[in-house]
């Protein structure tokens, strides 16, 4: 057989292929499993409901909470450094904003 | 029992419809995930999963489509996401060889078997199946549900949301990468 017939041949050897089967009980197993699956959920469930669980989630959310506005606080040495720059700002501005005709010549 | 009111019992929750469903459709199910990932045991796992899905998603099946596509999509999904993960495994399996102490490659292909295959056949079509793993997603798909479920282009096309005229294209496609891995890969072994 040549290289050309034994690809066809390959390529044709899923003809009359049956349908291949699972293992006899697959119910019980699928049963079981989906069983299994509900008993997780509801202990999940069980588990979540508890209110140990959930008054230590909300301490857990004021700690995030305490600790996302502690960092987001200015530092107190900086507030100073800021409200300058803000003031030369404005001031630069002002000066483009009032350029006379002259100003642009120069 | 008719299909439209097993899928109404099963929206109640009857357990003695869900029986008949899986009884019904379960060697469906478990080919397509055997011809998807050529391993029995994946396949049967694949397969309980997909009937734990249906069971719990029955209540969104809008009868759009009908009942086994919507069970064919499932088992699709479920199966290539078993498929990446095993690939992801592999990569990392791969990876650890090669940084740890044997520096060997430990993963190797295993040679599939399917059991609906005509004796005379078998080792041609375990040649085939080794060259369908090469495919890209949807090529696999469309071939697996052509080949093992032998879905029409129509039936394919409602499964992956195609037109039959790109199932076919697919198909061409997937007959041509088949055909120039097994030139190039498995033969120049032989």
């Amino acid at each position: 057989m040549n290289k050309e017939q034994k690809i066809s041949s390959i390529l044709n050897s899923l003809d009359g292929i049956e349908r291949a089967v699972p293992r006899p009980f697959f119910y019980t197993r699928v049963h079981a499993r989906l069983e299994n699956a509900t008993d997780m959920a509801e202990r999940l469930l069980h588990f979540i409901s508890r209110p140990v669980v959930g008054i230590a989630a909300v301490l857990l959310i004021i700690v995030i909470n305490a600790f996302a506005i502690y960092l987001g606080a200015p530092v107190k040495g900086n507030e100073s450094t800021s409200a300058n720059t803000t003031e030369i700002a404005s001031v630069d501005e002002y000066s483009q904003v009032n350029m006379t005709f002259f100003d642009i010549e120069k | 029992m008719e299909e439209q009111e097993l899928i109404e019992l099963l929206k109640e929750g009857n357990e003695a419809a869900f029986k008949i469903i899986v009884d019904r459709w379960q060697n469906m199910v478990y080919n397509t995930a055997l011809g998807m990932l050529q391993n029995e045991n994946d396949a049967e796992d694949i397969a309980q999963e997909v009937f734990v899905q249906v069971y719990e998603s029955i209540g969104g099946f809008k009868s759009e489509s009908k009942f086994s596509t919507w069970v064919y999509r499932i088992t699709v999904t479920k199966s290539l996401d078993a498929i990446r993960k095993k690939n992801r495994k592999k990569r990392f399996g791969l990876i650890r060889s090669l940084y740890g102490e044997n520096n060997e490659v430990r993963y190797e292909v295993p040679e599939f078997n399917h059991p609906g295959v005509v004796a005379e056949q078998k080792e041609n079509a375990a040649f085939l199946f080794m060259a369908v793993q090469k495919l890209p997603e949807n090529q696999k798909i469309a071939f697996v549900l052509n080949k093992m479920e032998m879905l029409s282009y129509k039936e394919i096309g409602d499964i992956m949301k195609l037109k039959p005229g790109a199932v076919d294209s697919l198909l061409q496609r997937a007959k041509k990468n088949l055909r120039v891995y097994l030139e190039g890969s498995i033969l120049s072994e032989g």
